[in-house]
């Protein structure tokens, strides 16, 4: 038996979220999200 | 006057000497020692790797950068440390040996009053037989390692182009590497690549990985909060995997590699082999080789060293089972332990114990991933020393101890998983605490709200602009420090 796995098993991403990943609208408001949400997460990393 | 020596120009000395130099007098002295004579922004390596940016993009000379901002700088690698001096002088001094031209091999003492130890990993190729440029596989820690990779890959992609089916390995090149979330962005940058080229379907992509299953990394994996579900690492990181066809082997150990075939042991203990036509495999790493001795020359190396090589620091050492692991095992302050005008920062400090839980094969073989220790928990590192080494100059031992305990700290990792604007990719993953805290946050031991995960080209975005950000920052141009770690 080969110990190279496929994951054929695992869930792949709908259609839906495949496009949303790279629609641009879309991206440009998720872009902001993650700034702001690194931006959170440095702000706590300072003491 | 102050001395103070930092030892290592790489995210968390050069952070550390810049910060440093803004909050102490001119009468101090900063002064840096590293045997390169660039800075080099690493994260960006995994696309001088896929031919996708080069060395001079990745990299720039700090002795420039040091003039301007009156730090001194060394280009020497420090290979003794006496904290007490020697029988010729009280003074604490580093021995260093020079790498520039004008004093290459030149052997020099160099007193300080206080001392940071930022020296990073060393890439110890050497664990594993075969493993390495010097040996039949690619590397990209380094720019040049990655500029040679580049090389080879493209050789890679003229054979697939020509109808030669070609197997690519990407992972860990030994049981106990860390690292992972590099050999993650290396193999799908690499399957970007060979998917833009049209070849896609004649290549097969392995990773292998000492993981025990995939979205470990290193941190015993995480549960991600994704739009009010939870969501493990493991199945965020298995659906990627599915979407681009990129197949495993996990909970594996590379004994050694031959030309074009490594050998590995499994957890379970059974042994087997893997062909290939390009690997990129990872070192462990352990700390530089480096000694230290007291004022009467007897070597002090176990004290101030762990067995991995890296600094003993003030955390909790002693030896305990894995459910009795505690985030207060973690250091606090990186001051060295029995010298308290020694810090290491960075990947140099010795972590107390693994994140992912302790494996070993049958045979006793290690197969666990060791703690990572990313650019951003390195880079706060290095400021908080710093800070903590303005306050004893300033107020001397009345100054403010500064922490920046990795309990206490969160961590965000973007992985690049293809480069491009408009058909780029990326995984943002963010994680609160690095360590888990099981105490605090339950089971998962980690804030579900500010432990986050989600692939798309806006995370592509954001590790260019990180590119740019903190190359900017390292060049210590204007308003450099409002940019944080
Ligand atoms: C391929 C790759 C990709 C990565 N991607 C990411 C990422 O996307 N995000 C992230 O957060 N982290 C990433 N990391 C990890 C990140 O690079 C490290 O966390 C970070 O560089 C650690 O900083 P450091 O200062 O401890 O060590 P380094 O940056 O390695 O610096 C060590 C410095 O010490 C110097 N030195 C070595 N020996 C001596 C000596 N004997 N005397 C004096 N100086 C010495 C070296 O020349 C260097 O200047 C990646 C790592 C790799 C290898």
């Amino acid at each position: 038996m080969s110990n190279v796995v496929t994951f054929t098993h695992a869930q792949a991403p709908t259609k839906r979220e495949l496009s949303a990943r790279t629609n641009l609208i879309y991206q440009l408001w998720r872009f902001l999200v993650l700034n702001i949400k690194m931006l959170k997460m440095v702000a706590k990393a300072h003491h | 006057m102050a001395q103070v020596v930092i030892l290592g120009a790489g995210v968390a000395g050069h952070t550390a000497a810049l910060h440093l130099r803004r909050q102490i007098g001119k009468e101090h002295k900063v002064i840096v020692v590293s045997p390169n004579s660039k800075w080099n922004w690493i994260p960006s390596n995994i696309w001088v790797g896929v031919g996708q940016m080069t060395d001079k993009q990745v990299t720039f000379p700090l002795a420039p950068i040091y003039k301007r901002k009156n730090i001194e700088f060394h280009q020497a690698l420090a290979f003794e440390l006496h904290p007490e001096g020697n029988s010729e002088t009280s003074k604490p001094h580093v021995k260093l040996k020079y790498t520039d031209s004008t004093r290459n091999g030149e052997i020099a003492n160099l007193e300080y009053d206080f001392l940071i130890n930022a020296t990073g990993p060393k890439l110890n190729f050497g664990a594993t037989p075969g493993l390495g440029p010097d040996g039949h596989t690619w590397s990209v820690c380094t720019a040049s390692h990655a500029t040679e990779t580049a090389q080879e890959f493209e050789k890679i992609i003229q054979k697939l182009k020509s109808g030669q089916k070609q197997t690519l390995l990407i992972g860990m090149g030994h049981g106990t590497c860390t690292c992972q979330g590099a050999a993650f962005e290396y193999t799908f940058n690499v399957e970007h690549e060979i998917k833009s080229e049209g070849v896609r379907d004649l290549a097969e992509i392995i990773y292998i990985t000492n993981e025990e299953h995939l979205g470990d990394f290193g941190m015993d994996g995480m549960n991600f909060g994704i739009k009010g579900n939870t969501v493990s690492s493991e199945y965020f990181t298995e659906s990627l995997f599915q979407e681009r066809g990129v197949k495993a082997i996990m909970s594996a150990a590379i004994e050694k590699v031959e030309p074009g075939v490594v050998h590995y042991e499994l957890i379970d203990g059974t042994r087997d082999t893997q062909k290939f036509d390009f690997a990129m495999l990872l070192p462990p790493f352990r700390g530089v080789d480096m000694k230290a001795f007291d004022q009467t020359g007897i070597d002090i190396t176990e004290k101030v060293f762990a067995p991995s090589g890296f600094m003993k620091v003030d955390a909790d050492y002693s030896a305990k089972p894995y459910e009795e692991w505690k985030p207060s095992d973690w250091p606090k302050t990186y001051q060295s332990v029995g010298y308290d005008n020694i810090w290491a920062a960075g990947i140099a400090f010795a972590p107390p114990h693994q994140m992912s839980r302790p494996r070993t094969s049958p045979n006793g073989t290690v197969i666990a991933p060791a703690p990572p220790r990313t650019g951003m928990p390195s880079g706060v590192i290095g400021r908080a020393v710093s800070e903590t080494i303005a306050e004893r100059i300033k107020h001397g031992a009345n100054g403010k101890v500064h922490t920046a305990s990795m309990a206490e700290m969160g961590a965000a990792c973007i992985a690049s998983a293809g480069k491009g604007w408009f058909d780029g990719q990326a995984a943002s993953m963010t994680v609160f605490p690095i360590i888990p805290d099981r105490e605090k946050y339950g089971a998962d031991g980690r804030d579900i709200k500010e432990t986050y995960g989600e692939i798309g080209l806006s995370a592509h975005w954001m590790k260019h602009m990180l590119h740019y950000l903190f190359i900017y920052k390292a060049k210590a141009r204007p308003f450099w420090y409002l940019i944080p770690e």
